[in-house]
């Protein structure tokens, strides 16, 4: 080579998108990008310029990524017995280039609460159903996580909010919990099964790599209903104040009779009905009230001791009390006394 | 907070149970259970959550003893004639309690009247025996009853009564004012048995307790009535005088005024029988249906009555003169004089 030649050599690469623009997940799969060289040099007082004197390409490959994250904080949602669309949500992001159809599969774990699925979303108590929104405050579509369901295509960059909706028992007990393990997977584009990683397809063809955590093509996310409710007992007893065997006792301000013991007629009797919230209870009861009808074999006498109600009442042999609010650790209690018949 | 916001939609149940059997005027019968149960509702979710078995509770009714055993006969007294058969003293039994139950009857008598107890009802003079019946007339379905010992008159049902019914035959002889006071006592028996009831205790809420709520509370009653005589306090008196010695043989002796100074009953002589009889003041009753009969003796010969002071009728036939006299009220006399020729 003359040594005044002077190579003057630049590259420049060349793109082109020959399928879809770039997104911030990336180039989509199947793009080609070829890059050719461009040769020139000076020569006799000129520049000889030699247009893609050389070229390489390849083909961008399809990158599965995804993530599937609750949206409640702490992936629990705390809830009342009876309470009806109580909604734990989860957001399943493809951050994937391409888009990709999902399955969600979602098992209920340590079911304290006895929630069943109903695919329909029905909203009966003690079920559950799964929603898909396209977007916060979209319209939910029911779907149902049993088998291989697919999402239908979520595209690169785009997000499904997964919704679990449940009707809580109103047996629910305070404390009691149902976790639900909910996991994503990515489908073959015809969402007829599970997409695989491909990999050897070299330069030209299109590598399937799994870029979600873990790099295996699943997510796995765990989340719960709580119950937070007040832990009421109810108890109720009875006891002889006097046995008023000369038939005169006041059994409406008589003191008892420590020694009296027998259930005979004429006898006057008190019961103590008494509501109490444990001190370990979540949540206080509101509105609480007892319904009590005497039976047969007793008439009501007067009401003795009232400790703690709002309101009581009587009406001929049922008598009902109530308290608005009674917190954790609270009692309220009515002593109502009677005569045996 | 208000609490009319109070959801309605409150489940009330109380579950009533009793079993067992029926109330009864004295009460429910022992052993019934009686229980009940509390609901419990309260607002959760936007809705409300009912317990409509949140707590119960059971007792079992306990056997209350009670009865009442009262005479039955004004002042508990009944008053007998003399002689007089199946006087009748009644005493009313009645189970108060709140079941069956049995009785023992006792009876302890005593006093001048002297009645003895006959257990068969064989109704001899001076005796008495014991009756149970349904009513308080003696009747012929009434059992005798032997009040001997411990032995049941019979099962009464709760409310149920029964007349315990002294049956007495008065002897004759018994005095005006005489009295034998009987001292009748029942006692609580176990139903079925002749076992005296005692108290149980301490049996819990679901065991039976038994239980004396009878005057005394010890499960026994006593009443006392008594037989008084009610009879007349006759006595009668005879006397005999010389009305005329008719020593001329023209006294008049059934109408001659008494000539003073007569005393001789000589052959011939009048004389006069003045009888009298009398109810004492302090008598119970009249002597009734009175009649006096006197049969002159030999040695004289009837002549006619003198005078007759208070009896109905006064009779002479073959020489035995009969007066009679329908009532003789207490502290009245009456008298009749015969007059008689000495042969």
């Amino acid at each position: 080579m003359p040594r005044d030649t002077r190579f003057l050599l630049s590259a420049a690469a060349i793109l082109s998108a020959l399928a879809q623009p770039a997104l911030s997940a990336g180039a989509p799969p199947g793009e080609i990008v070829s890059n050719a060289m461009t040769l020139s040099y000076d020569t006799g007082g000129d520049t000889i310029t030699q247009e893609e004197v050389a070229e390489a390409s390849f083909t961008v490959d399809q990158r599965l990524s995804f993530t599937f994250a609750p949206l409640d904080e702490g992936g629990t949602v705390n809830v009342e017995p009876g309470a009806t669309a109580q909604e734990i949500r989860l957001i399943l992001t493809n951050t994937g280039n391409e888009a990709v159809p999902f399955d969600i599969n979602v098992a209920a774990v340590a079911d304290q609460l006895g929630l069943t699925l109903d695919p329909a979303g029905g909203g009966e108590e003690g079920t559950y159903s799964v929603f898909l929104l396209d977007e916060p405050g979209g319209t939910p579509v029911a779907y149902d996580p049993s088998g291989v369901v697919s999402t239908g295509p979520i595209p690169a960059d785009g997000s499904r909010i997964v919704v679990i909706r449940a009707a809580i028992p109103r047996s629910a007990g305070d404390g009691a919990l149902t976790s639900f393990e909910v996991s994503a997977a990515p489908l073959t584009p015809n969402g007829g099964g599970t997409q695989g990683a491909v990999r050897g397809q070299g330069l030209d063809a299109v590598d399937i790599v799994y870029a979600d955590e873990g790099e295996d093509g699943s997510e796995l996310s765990e989340t719960s209903y709580q119950v937070l409710a007040p832990q009421l007992t109810a108890a109720k007893d009875v006891v002889v104040v006097s046995e008023n065997r000369s038939g005169d006792f006041s059994c409406s301000g008589g003191s008892p009779d420590p020694e009296a013991e027998a259930f005979i007629p004429g006898a006057c009797i008190e019961y103590t009905i008494t509501l109490s919230n444990a001190p370990e209870a979540s949540s206080p009861a509101t509105f609480l009230q007892f319904n009590d009808t005497l039976p047969e074999g007793v008439t009501f006498d007067s009401v003795a001791v009232n400790n703690g109600f709002d309101e009581l009442n009587v009406e001929g042999a049922m008598i009902s009390g109530a308290v608005a609010t009674l917190a954790p650790g609270s009692s309220a209690f009515v002593r109502i006394r009677a005569t045996v018949d | 907070m208000p609490l009319t916001h109070i959801p309605r939609a409150l489940a009330v149940a109380a579950l009533l149970s009793v079993t067992g059997g029926a109330a009864f005027a004295a009460g429910t019968e022992p052993g019934t259970s009686v229980s009940s149960t509390v609901s419990i509702s309260y607002s959760s979710g936007g809705t409300t959550i009912t317990q409509d078995d949140a707590a119960s509770v059971e007792f079992v009714v306990d056997r209350k003893v009670d009865f009442s055993f009262q005479g039955q006969d004004a002042g508990g007294t009944v008053l007998a004639d003399q002689g007089a058969a199946e006087q009748v003293m009644v005493f009313r039994l009645e189970n108060e309690g709140n079941d069956a139950s049995g009785y023992d009857i006792d009876v302890a008598s005593a006093g001048d009247i002297g009645l003895t107890h006959d257990p068969a009802g064989g109704g001899e003079p001076g005796t008495y025996s014991v009756y149970v019946g349904t009513e308080s007339d003696l009747a012929p379905e009434d059992a005798v009853y032997d009040h001997d010992g411990t032995t049941t008159i019979g099962d009464l049902p709760a409310d149920a009564v029964r007349f315990v019914k002294i049956v007495a035959h008065v002897p004759g002889d018994a005095s005006d004012a005489a009295t034998d006071t009987f001292d009748v006592t029942a006692t609580a028996l176990n139903a079925g048995t002749n076992t005296v009831t005692t108290e149980v205790t301490g049996q819990g809420l679901q065991g039976i307790d038994t239980i004396f709520t009878d005057p005394g509370e010890d499960g026994t009653e006593q009443a006392t009535e008594s037989y008084v005589i009610q009879a007349p306090q006759l006595t009668a008196d005879k006397t005999a005088a010389v009305v005329s010695e008719n020593l001329s043989g023209d006294f008049d002796c059934g109408g001659g005024a008494a000539e003073a100074g007569a005393e001789a009953a000589v052959p011939g002589a009048c004389v006069e029988y003045v009888i009298s009889v009398s109810n004492a003041e302090e008598a119970s009753t009249d002597a009734v249906n009175v009649t006096i009969t006197d049969e002159l003796p030999e040695g004289i010969t009837f002549a006619g009555i003198a005078a007759n002071t208070g009896f109905d009728t006064v009779n002479e036939a073959g020489g035995t003169v009969t007066a009679e006299l329908a009532a003789l009220p207490p502290g009245a006399t009456a008298s009749v004089r015969i007059r008689a020729t000495v042969n």
